[in-house]
């Protein structure tokens, strides 16, 4: 399986800067979401502050009248910073991945 | 009543405009279903899909569900995907493999790759005085009327008669030839994995939007320009910007007024070209590499000559569009008069060096994926597209762009020069969808009230709806006409 969303850092800048263009017609109006992420289950520990956290979520989403359900798992590389853990690296494994989609995921689940 | 209203469809479809119905209309899309999709040829496939035997895809032609499958002989068949017993479907998983034969999960009926029957529980003492056995072809599961395949992409046609798949490609052969002449070993191989979509909107509004070269501008404005400002800053870091922020700025450097010095091409059957404009000849190390794999496979005229082939989008009416440069076609597979599903399939030149994949697969995703930047906007017009068609603002979609300033040249229309953005492929397109309608209303196409007048029984429609010999089948429409 393909990753869709494998985007370094200027990847990741020209999608914020595309879905807050004014014209970017699928996404007007922006959408409210609403995430649940339980079965935190923490995997790996280094001793340099990064840890590797693996957990389920599930995700609601509204856009105009319509709501959509994702559901899957992360895993997260968090490290410490002075402010507390920071993500470094998120990864998204949905339920759905294999299915057809009558949706697309501008932004980050 | 509704079949009144379309009984002569030629009403529906104006050298310059087309009545929003054909877009709508449930009773047109069954009937596009059995006279088009169900008729010519459908991309079912590529041979590398199903490399063993027992190897099999299922595959959706008009309403009919396939399967494509490849024996042990290597030979590959396309059957419905339909015990002939009671009807059950054979192969209930996407795609997998059947073993050395398919075996029905009801009562056990075992068929070759073929589809000929080889066995029924105990079939001498059950069958024994019927007309049920393997001497009845009924008893096996049945065919797609031909099977071909070019260049290892296989087409079937539910009609047993009609021009050969060569013929009907035609020129939009040039989508096959493209692709694989730029492998160094001369054929593709396909990644299996399958971006599907579904579209809410009416089959041919995607169609009519992949040669439609005055949208981009228009509608990936947003990613153009962010992706722009990006791969400007990048450049100017590092000297050199990976070329897929160049696919992706193209949609807002090339500005509106521009998309007029490209140029389509339009031939029969409603195939369709669009000429390429991105420049995908770039001079970094990893293309310097590549195109010395091509000069030694080919030597250099002939590397010339394929690396020459100026293609952004070939359209093969009415299931498929191919983008031959960057290796990924998108095959359609109508589900309703307003849901569409598309399979988008991304190919390896065989003998290329890894980037020129890495390239090929960056261009897949962002275009394709659930997160691409650019077909997201598409999908979101599609359905407006829809949305509006049905409503009772208007009766016609206007095609008239540069209309009347089209060059027919032996049987292809090309487009007048500056007249890029021209409607030329959508009028081609629809002058094919109108041609099939009428050929096949043959036998008494003076008779009025009728959107299906053969003189005899009509097959093609329900069984519920079917005539006797020698009279119009009139279909009951669902809906009072406006």
């Amino acid at each position: 399986m393909p990753s869709i969303f494998a985007e370094d850092r200027n990847l990741m800048d020209v999608r914020m800067k595309r879905v807050l263009h004014p014209d970017a017609w699928s996404q007007r109006p922006l959408w409210g979401t609403n995430h649940v992420v339980s079965n935190v289950v923490i995997q790996k520990n280094s001793p340099k502050g990064e840890i590797e956290v693996r957990s389920r979520f599930h995700m609601m989403e509204l856009r105009r009248d319509d709501v959509r359900h994702f559901a899957g798992s992360y895993t997260h590389h968090l490290k410490k910073t002075k402010d507390g853990f920071r993500i470094k690296l998120q990864r998204v494994d949905m339920t759905n991945a294999q299915a057809a989609y009558d949706y697309v995921l501008q932004v980050w689940v | 009543m509704l079949h009144e209203r379309i009984q002569d469809l030629s009403r529906c479809v104006e050298p310059d405009r087309v009545r929003r119905e054909v877009y709508t209309d449930p009773e047109i899309f069954e009937l596009e279903m059995q006279r088009i999709h169900e008729q010519v040829w459908i991309y079912c496939g590529h041979e590398s899909q199903v490399p063993k035997a027992g190897d099999y895809y299922t595959v959706q032609i008009g309403r009919q569900p396939m399967l494509m499958v490849r024996g042990a002989d290597g030979r590959i068949s396309v059957l419905y995907n339909r015990c002939p017993h009671r009807g059950n479907m054979m192969c209930g998983d996407r795609h997998g493999n059947a073993g050395d034969f398919f075996r029905c999960s009801y009562h056990a009926w075992t068929f070759q790759h073929d589809g000929t029957l080889r066995s029924i529980p105990m079939m001498e003492s059950g069958y024994a005085g019927t007309r049920y056995g393997r001497d009845n072809p009924d008893c096996s599961m049945k065919r797609a009327a031909r099977v071909e395949s070019y260049r290892g992409f296989v087409f079937a046609s539910l009609a047993k008669d009609g021009p050969a798949l060569a013929e009907f490609l035609g020129a939009s052969r040039v989508a096959f030839d493209d692709m694989c002449d730029r492998a160094p070993a001369g054929e593709v191989e396909i990644v299996p994995n399958c971006f599907r979509v579904i579209q809410h909107s009416n089959w041919k509004i995607f169609l009519e939007n992949q040669l439609d070269a005055l949208h981009p501008s228009v509608v990936h404005q947003s990613t153009g320009r962010a992706a722009h400002e990006v791969e400007k800053q990048i450049e100017k870091r590092t000297g050199r910007a990976p070329l897929s922020y160049h696919m992706l700025s193209a949609f807002a450097t090339v500005t509106i007024d521009k998309w007029d010095n490209f140029q389509t091409l339009n031939y029969p059957y409603g195939h369709c070209i669009l000429t390429g404009y991105m420049g995908l000849r770039p001079k970094d190390p990893d293309t310097v590499a590549y195109e010395k794999t091509l000069i030694k496979a080919y030597g250099k005229q002939r590397t010339e000559e394929i690396l020459a082939v100026n293609i952004h989008h070939v359209l093969i009416y009415p299931g498929l569009s191919v983008q031959s440069p960057l290796q990924q076609l998108r095959a359609v597979r109508p589900l309703g008069v307003d849901r569409t599903l598309t399979e988008i399939w991304h190919f390896r030149l065989k003998g290329a060096p890894e980037p020129i994949y890495r390239r090929s697969l960056a261009y897949y995703n962002l275009v394709n994926s659930p997160a691409t930047l650019i077909n997201a906007d598409d999908l979101e017009n599609f359905w407006k597209c829809h949305q509006g068609l049905a409503s009772d603002g208007g009766d016609w979609v206007s095609f008239g762009r540069h209309h009347g300033h089209d060059i027919e040249k032996d049987g292809t229309v090309e487009t007048a020069p500056n007249c890029g953005t021209s409607e030329a492929p959508m009028r081609n397109q629809m002058s094919s969808f109108s041609t099939a309608r009428r050929t096949c209303s043959t036998a008494s196409a003076g008779r009025t009230g009728s959107i299906c007048s053969r003189r005899t029984a009509c097959t093609g429609c329900p069984p519920t709806r079917r005539t006797s010999t020698g009279t119009a089948c009139r279909r009951s429409s669902p809906r009072t006409a406006t």
